[in-house]
């Protein structure tokens, strides 16, 4: 029998015996792995890219733009007949409901644009090790681009939601649950983001044009200044409110940064000295007009969301939504009787926003139309046709958006894909920035001077001889900047979180709609947007805004 | 220690053993030959002609004559006569001093003593613990199937089987004890002891079966480990046995035909249809009275013809023993080129010296496939059936010049264009080998190593040719597409088993790993403009079109690899009592490197109470047994890498810098889950078999619960994590439990000459859901109406979702709202307004009432609710088997009860869209009359109880689709004749048999359409269960055969 205990153990070891962890170390087959991908520059340059495509994500820019002007006291809902469109009708009545896909379409973008920042942040720098033909200057800006996408997130993020989670890096399965941060350190996060990305990116004009809609040096600036704005903003006329704790008054310091912009010599205002352009609209389109019928080559823009037809379907296609929304829903057709543009027409400009205007400010007929204004929209086909207004409850338009019929209807693009560019930062928001910071900080000088050009320029898009708007003298006050700010920046998604940060909302926005309907204003709850019902379910850390 | 360590220790041992072998004197003593008469009588004392008496250890031997003699030379007293026939137990004789050697043969008795395969080993079924279902090849090959899966139905409780359509060569899906996942239900397949893909089944020639066992439980299949988690099928091939070579040859020939067609519109009844449709003022200008109608269901759908021919040789003496086979198998399809052909070859082998045992199975299949692959039955859009069904009535296929004819009206295309036009090959081979030594080096211990090897070609050749039918259905340039795949796996297992007893008790000690890895590629290319079509040359060099963009070339690959270490103790206690423990310990690259391992454990107690004294003198019980198990299998893993992240270039990721090209961005495809792991199924299982009268009644009653802790699904994260339009991470978080009962019994005895049998099963399963990662799971689609089922927490899989009907609105519910004449007898709400606004505020007479359910007024999704589960109340079989004489019956019925099914073919032949035909009980729909330039076009109809033609009554996923599925079916039936032995032995065959049968010949069920069995692939998987598109129809068949043996 003793022979065979060997034989035993020897079979038992034979049996037993297995293999090497390493036996299962193997690689993806045929697929590119994250692991693996992140190797060459060319791989940095499409994670990049990446981040800028969310802006182009279905109807991103509308809910952006339009949803948050329909809550100011700028614009109404608008549609056939009262709430045709209830959620728009939601918040026009500032009373979203937590569920609306706008909300989780505004936040849930924003953060997909933090999260490719982040991929991108962690992996871009190995890559210059790795690759021996990356361009380390091109890494070093891609990084720069990467952060100021960060930042431009959590910038909306933060005027639109307040305290949101901060996530500075690719969470793993555990760490999706993040309660929200304070709006302090989301500044300071934002702020250094910026400060790193000002440090690498080129300016606009060094970007040859098929870069042209990059993040430049320019548009981290400015950036920086609407949020110094922001910060300075709360600081002043919040004092002792928990949400803006640690927050302190830096007019200075945005008045610095958009004074960056000012003088780096990039910059102008189409229009300033009475030029006139030549577009699908017009041979002799004004400066202001012709800002928002161009794209990237007017010398207005600083960043703009990059919108292009190109073709592609549903959900890929890589054009702006707002477009289709906003543009006039009726015209008159040869015999006058009314017809259907194809286009939505909500989002309507209220009679309060057109008596704002100074009489005879060009501003007013180049972006909104009225029963009476004698505007005219061009739509399939390309002939223009007299707007009709039997549809729009009203009696207005906006007209900022149109675009021409040759590049979006004619071609039956999806509702989309028009190819304008959406100005997220433009040069005479930074005019205005520099002008209240100058105010603010005690700069009279500057605050004439800056408030002055945008006015000069709005006054040089009349016709010849127009004295209207006027140049301001004497000391600026707030209520100038207000004003200004409305009147420049209309439909635009500006007006709302101002009110919001002079602590004026209450003010302005406790007003009735064109149906009657009282509007009422409470704070602290209307002061930011409620968080999505869905992002509440899936996060039990994630609290809801009191009274949502 | 490292594979290729391993594998050299293996090669080692392997030249040491033949040295042994080459070295081992095979002596044969030579011995005074003498010779022995005697004769073989049957339990009932008759002669029994045709046993064969063998000289154990020769190939020596005889049959014994029509008297049941015999006469036979022997080499010397130590010689020992085996006594073999079919159904009797085998038997052997020492000769001794004996001149005369009389036996009376046993019945085989059933089960008790009968070895069946376990994991890794065998055990006595007697000893069982776990549960274990056989089913013997014998009752098998009685089958006229061409695979071995399709077979399976029946046979076993709690194993469910539902072909995926009625397609020649098509799969099916295997349920073992319910739904344990929605990732799939697919057992393990393990074949002569190595696992193979499920295709692996429906490539196995049924005569080549020996046995089949289905590990049910836990406790049997935990030691497969992460792979056992939906049951696990075993498979072993015939062996050869010793003795003078003989020759087996069976065959059947059949013919096959739709089960049933659908009663469909005539050209007139189409026609008045068309009148209701249009909006022009003139009636349509061909009078449909002049018009034939055509039945397309009897245009496309044919008679098929079956074949098969299986040949084998088997024979060997003490050492040596092997089995050769070849099979072939044609099977026509109902439809036009849908034929499927199947050609097999085997080879088993077993050569033994002393300790030690060389095995050897080499199989190769050659499969063809003609036309149509199931995917294009599975979906509403490219499904031939659908299309012949909504086929108009007044064409024939072809006009005068054998052109396709096309609807003049509009509607869907003439099928036969696509079935005319349709022109692939689909060719698969597949070689698997099995080469394996067993060493028995003391009594009590054995070693098995075994390395095993599979190859597999796939190639695809689809030639589509230029072909104009009409403006829309046509093909302005040729193609060819061609598909080249290789998959290759190999298979390591080292076994030590060691049994011992120590007084009473008895201990099996069983150890091993195994190390498996798998991989393959494929290529494939289309090119164009072929100018010659003739087959020979329909290659890629033929096309005359160089452009770079029309051409197109794709391929991938994948890997897997894994290995596992495993370990059993079985112990009995007096033969009463016993234990049996399983642990399997398994590595896979499936998962990230944190979940790579898994560990198993499962263990089950016994207790044969039969043996116990107290019980004995009960005298009720021949045998008894009480079981319980528990064990925790895993799983659903799947090749490639779930764990980490792919990186995707979708057209939603490119970006314009400069408003004119845009760039492309990349990104992960979704958010990782590097936690991921395999899904964990914990089973306990209950088991009693007892039988009765001398083990002529057997019973076993069965009760499992079984619990799926940790599948695998989607979840919905919060947006930081990234996954705004997003795939979602997938998350090990759904639970789903599977509560039964089976009950199996069997009762065979004998009355005179007539041998008779029966055997019954039944099953019960019910299906909870109890927790996902997401809210529920909407889903399924038939035409246009969708979604259709529901899962959520707390019903089962699959429940069908949608309003309630409370029949049709007549002019009684008419009433006058604001001047006019609505539906006013139903609910409705005030507005603010003031206004009445009604639930169906557009309803007619004539249009279904949907129920509000919430009661508020509306009728809003609100007021969908559950209608209903397509999963079955039970399921049951029962088999009969008759011998008389040389006569033999046999019959198998098998039902479902309780189960619904969407009807999905109501739904598109009541409202499909376009001029389509329609189902003749359509023709009685509500309908109003219409005049056109004085002439009715449409007759009045109010007096039924079918809805008018509109939208709103066919669109909308309700009980107005669902349908009773119950049915029970005859799956078999045959009837044989074997000839008597003396007449066998005049014209020198052993057995010839022949006999006629059938195939689903009756079906019992009030479904309205082709089949009540629908598979799980119509629409969705196993959310989406039970929703009949109207695939490829079931068919019955009938057949004659032969069986003959020499």
């Amino acid at each position: 029998m003793k022979k065979y205990h060997s034989i035993i153990i020897v079979f038992l070891l034979t049996a037993l015996a297995g293999c090497k962890e390493d036996f299962l170390d193997i690689r993806p087959i045929a697929a590119i792995n994250s692991e693996t991908f992140y190797t060459t520059q060319k791989a940095g340059e499409q994670a990049v890219t990446a981040i800028y495509s969310q802006l182009n994500n279905v109807a991103f820019d509308k809910d952006l733009i339009m949803a948050v002007d329909v809550v100011s006291d700028d614009a109404e809902a608008g549609g056939e007949y009262v709430n045709e469109v209830p959620s728009y009708e939601n918040f026009n009545r500032m009373v979203p409901l937590t569920t609306q896909g706008e909300l989780e379409n505004v936040y849930g973008t924003l953060f997909a644009i933090v999260y490719f920042s982040n991929v991108a942040i962690e992996k871009l720098p190995a890559i210059k090790q790795i690759d021996k033909n990356a361009d380390p200057k091109v890494i070093d800006r891609l990084l720069g681009e990467a952060k100021f996408m960060r930042a431009l997130a959590y910038s909306y993020l933060t005027k639109y939601f307040g305290g949101v989670p901060l996530v500075d890096h690719v969470l793993s399965a555990d760490e999706y649950y993040l309660p929200k941060a304070e709006l302090k350190d989301l500044y300071a996060f934002m702020e250094q983001d910026l400060k790193d990305a000002i440090m690498v990116l080129p300016e606009r004009s060094a970007y040859g044009p098929e870069n042209i809609g990059r993040a430049s040096k320019g548009a981290a600036r400015a950036l920086m200044a609407r949020n110094l704005l922001f910060e300075s903003s709360y600081a002043r006329y919040y004092p002792g409110d928990d949400r803006f704790k640690g927050m302190t008054e830096r007019w200075d310091e945005a008045l610095k940064y958009a004074e960056d912009v000012i003088n780096s010599g990039e910059y102008t205002l189409p229009g300033i000295n009475g030029e006139r352009y030549s577009t699908w609209r017009s041979p002799s389109t004004n400066g202001y007009r012709y800002v928002f019928t161009s794209n990237g080559d007017n010398t207005e823009g600083i960043f703009e969301i990059q919108d292009i037809v190109d073709g592609l379907g549903w959900a890929q296609a890589r054009g702006n939504a707002i477009t289709q929304y906003i543009s006039a829903r009726r015209y008159l057709d040869e015999n006058g009787n009314p017809q259907n543009t194809d286009y939505w027409g909500l989002d309507l400009p209220t009679w309060s926003l057109i008596n704002e205007f100074e009489p005879g400010d060009p501003r007013l007929r180049s972006g909104i139309a009225w029963d009476g204004s004698g505007d005219s929209i061009e739509i399939k086909g390309g002939k223009r046709y007299p707007i009709s207004y039997d549809k729009s409850v009203t009696g207005t338009y906006c007209t900022k958006y149109e675009c021409s019929a040759a590049e979006f209807k004619d071609i039956n693009g999806p509702w989309h894909s028009a190819p304008i560019n959406i100005k997220l930062i433009r040069y005479a928001e930074v005019l205005l920035i520099a002008a209240e910071a100058a105010m603010m900080n005690g700069q009279n000088d500057k605050a004439l001077n800056y408030i002055n050009m945008v006015r000069k320029r709005a006054r040089m898009c009349g016709p010849a001889g127009n004295t209207v708007p006027a140049d301001l003298t004497g000391t600026v006050t707030l209520e100038n900047i207000i004003h200004e700010r409305r009147v420049e920046l209309y439909q635009e998604g500006h007006r709302y979180y101002d009110l919001v940060r002079w602590n004026k909302a209450k003010q302005y926005l406790n007003h009735l709609t064109h149906d009657g309907y009282q509007v009422i204003y409470e704070s602290p709850k209307h002061d930011f947007l409620p968080l999505p019902q869905k992002e509440i379910n899936a996060n039990p850390n994630l609290k809801q805004y009191p009274g949502w | 220690m490292s594979m290729k360590k391993l594998l050299t220790v293996f090669r080692r041992g392997a030249c040491i053993l033949f040295l042994i072998l080459f070295f081992v004197p095979g002596a044969l003593l030579q011995a005074q030959e003498k010779v022995v008469s005697g004769s073989v009588l049957d339990p009932s004392g008759n002669p029994l002609p045709g046993v064969q008496v063998v000289v154990k250890g020769t190939n020596k031997g005889v049959v014994t004559d029509a008297a049941g003699n015999f006469r036979i030379s022997v080499p010397g007293a130590d010689a020992v006569l085996q006594f073999k026939f079919l159904g009797y137990q085998e038997q052997e004789v020492q000769v001794g001093e004996q001149a005369q050697v009389n036996i009376t043969m046993k019945e085989k008795v059933e089960e008790l003593d009968q070895v069946v395969v376990v994991g890794y080993g065998v055990q006595k079924r007697s000893d069982v613990t776990g549960s274990v279902a056989s089913v013997s090849g014998d009752k098998l090959t009685k089958l006229p199937v061409a695979g071995i899966d399709q077979a399976l139905q029946g046979m076993a409780a709690g194993v469910n089987i539902i072909p995926t359509s009625g397609r020649p060569g098509s799969g099916v899906d295997i349920q073992i004890r319910g739904i344990t996942s929605i990732n799939g239900t697919n057992p393990l397949v393990i074949i002569d002891g190595v696992s193979r893909d499920i295709n692996a089944l429906s490539r196995l020639n049924p005569d080549d079966i020996a046995s089949i066992e289905v590990l049910k439980d836990a406790s049997s299949a935990a030691i497969y480990g992460a792979s056992g988690g939906n049951g696990v099928i075993l498979i072993t091939t015939k062996k050869g046995q010793s003795g003078e070579i003989k020759t087996s040859f069976n065959s059947y020939m059949g013919s096959e035909e739709v089960i049933k067609k659908l009663d469909m519109m005539n050209s007139q009844q189409w026609l008045e249809l068309l009148e209701e449709m249009s909006t022009s003022t003139a009636p349509i200008t061909t009078r449909p009275d002049t018009f034939k109608t055509y039945d397309w269901q009897d245009i496309v759908f044919k008679k098929a013809y079956t074949r098969n021919y299986d040949l084998s040789f088997n024979g060997g003496n003490e050492r040596s023993s092997f089995l050769l086979s070849a099979s072939y198998n044609k099977q026509e399809g109902i439809i036009k080129k849908t034929d499927n052909q199947r050609f097999t070859m085997r080879l088993n082998s077993d050569h033994s010296l002393r300790y030690f045992k060389i095995s050897e199975n080499i199989s190769y299949t050659n499969n063809i496939r003609k036309g149509f692959e199931d995917w294009e039955y599975l979906g509403y859009y490219q499904n031939i059936v659908a299309k012949t069904l909504q086929m108009v009535p007044y064409l024939p296929p072809y006009d005068a010049n054998g052109k396709w004819l096309i609807n003049q009206y509009g509607g869907g295309p003439n099928p036969m264009v696509e079935l005319d036009m349709k022109n692939r090959t689909t060719k698969n081979d597949n070689i698997d080998g099995n080469f394996a030594i067993t060493i028995e080096p003391v009594k009590g211990l054995s070693y098995v190593s075994r390395f095993s090897v599979g190859a597999g070609i796939g190639d695809i050749k689809d030639f589509r040719d230029i072909y104009y039918a009409s403006a829309t259905d046509n093909r302005q340039q040729n193609e060819l597409f061609q598909s080249l795949s290789r998959s290759y796996s190999w298979n390591f297992q080292n076994i030590v088993t060691y049994q011992l007893t120590l007084d009473m008790h008895n201990i099996t000690l069983m150890g091993g790993s195994e190390a498996f890895r798998y991989w393959g590629y494929d290529l494939n290319g289309t090119r164009v403009d072929f100018s010659n079509t003739i087959p020979e040359l329909l290659y890629m060099s033929m096309s005359e079109n160089d452009t770079l963009d029309k051409q197109a070339i794709e391929g991938s690959g994948y890997e897997g690899r894994g290995y596992r270490y495993f370990g059993r103790l079985n112990y009995d206690f007096k033969g009463k009592y016993l234990l049996t423990v399983n642990v399997s310990r398994d590595y896979a690259t499936n998962f990230g490197p944190a979940n790579r391992a898994g560990t198993f454990p499962s263990f089950s107690l016994g207790w044969k109470f039969s043996e116990e004294e107290f019980i004995k003198n009960l005298n009720i019980f021949s045998f008894g047994k009480i079981r319980v198990g528990y064990g925790e299998t895993g799983a659903n893993a799947r090749s490639g890498f779930p764990y980490a992240t792919n990186i995707i270039f979708p057209a939603r990721l490119k970006y314009s810098f400069d408003n004119q090209v845009s760039l492309i961005g990349a990104g992960p495809e979704q958010v990782a889950n590097p936690g991921i792991k395999w899904e964990t199924v914990k089973m306990t299982n209950v088991g009693l078999d007892v039988n009765f009268f001398d083990n002529k009644l057997s019973l076993t009653i069965e009760y499992f619960n079984k619990e799926n802790k940790d599948m695998l699904m989607y979840q919905q994260v919060p947006f930081v994590a990234g996954t705004f339009a997003q795939s979602n991470p997938e998350v090990n978080i759904g639970s789903i439990r599977n509560r039964g009962f089976e009950v199996t019994a069997g009762y065979k005895s004998l009355v005179g000459d007539l041998k008779y049998g029966v055997d019954i099963n039944f099953s019960v399963v019910r299906n909870k859901i109890l927790a996902l990662a997401t809210d529920s799971i909407l889903a399924g689609a038939a035409h246009n109406v969708s979604p259709i089922t529901l899962t959520r927490i707390g019903g089962s899989v699959s429940d069908y979702y949608g309003y309630k009907t409370n029949g049709m609105f007549t002019e009684q519910d008419l009433g006058y709202s604001k001047g006019k004449l609505v539906i006013t007898n139903q609910p409705f709400t005030i507005n603010s307004k003031g206004d009445t606004i009604y639930a169906q505020p557009d309803a007619r007479p004539g249009d279904v009432r949907y129920v509000d359910l919430n009661g508020d007024g509306k009728i809003t999704e609100k007021d969908k609710t559950i209608l209903g589960s397509p999963l079955p109340k039970f399921t049951y079989s029962f088999s009969i088997n008759l011998e008389y004489k040389g006569f033999d019956l046999s019959m198998m019925f098998y039902g479902s009860y309780g189960n619904k099914l969407f009807n999905g073919t109501k739904q598109y032949l009541y409202y499909s869209q376009g001029n389509g035909n329609r189902l003749a009980v359509f023709a009685n729909r509500y309908k109003d009359e219409k005049i056109k330039q004085d002439m009715v076009v449409v007759k009045e109809n109010h007096n039924t109880n079918i809805p008018r033609f509109a939208a709103s009554n066919y669109t909308r996923p309700s009980d107005f689709f669902i349908e009773d599925g119950s049915y029970l079916r005859l799956r078999n039936i045959q009837l044989g004749y074997s000839l008597p032995a003396n007449v066998c032995k005049s014209i020198g065959v052993d057995r010839l048999r022949i006999y006629v049968g059938g195939k689903n010949l009756l079906t019992f069920t009030k479904y309205q359409a082709f089949n009540p069995e629908v598979s799980s692939g119509s629409g969705g998987g196993l959310t989406a269960l039970g929703i009949d598109y109207g695939t490829y129809p079931a068919t019955k068949m009938y057949l004659v055969g032969l069986n003959l043996q020499f």
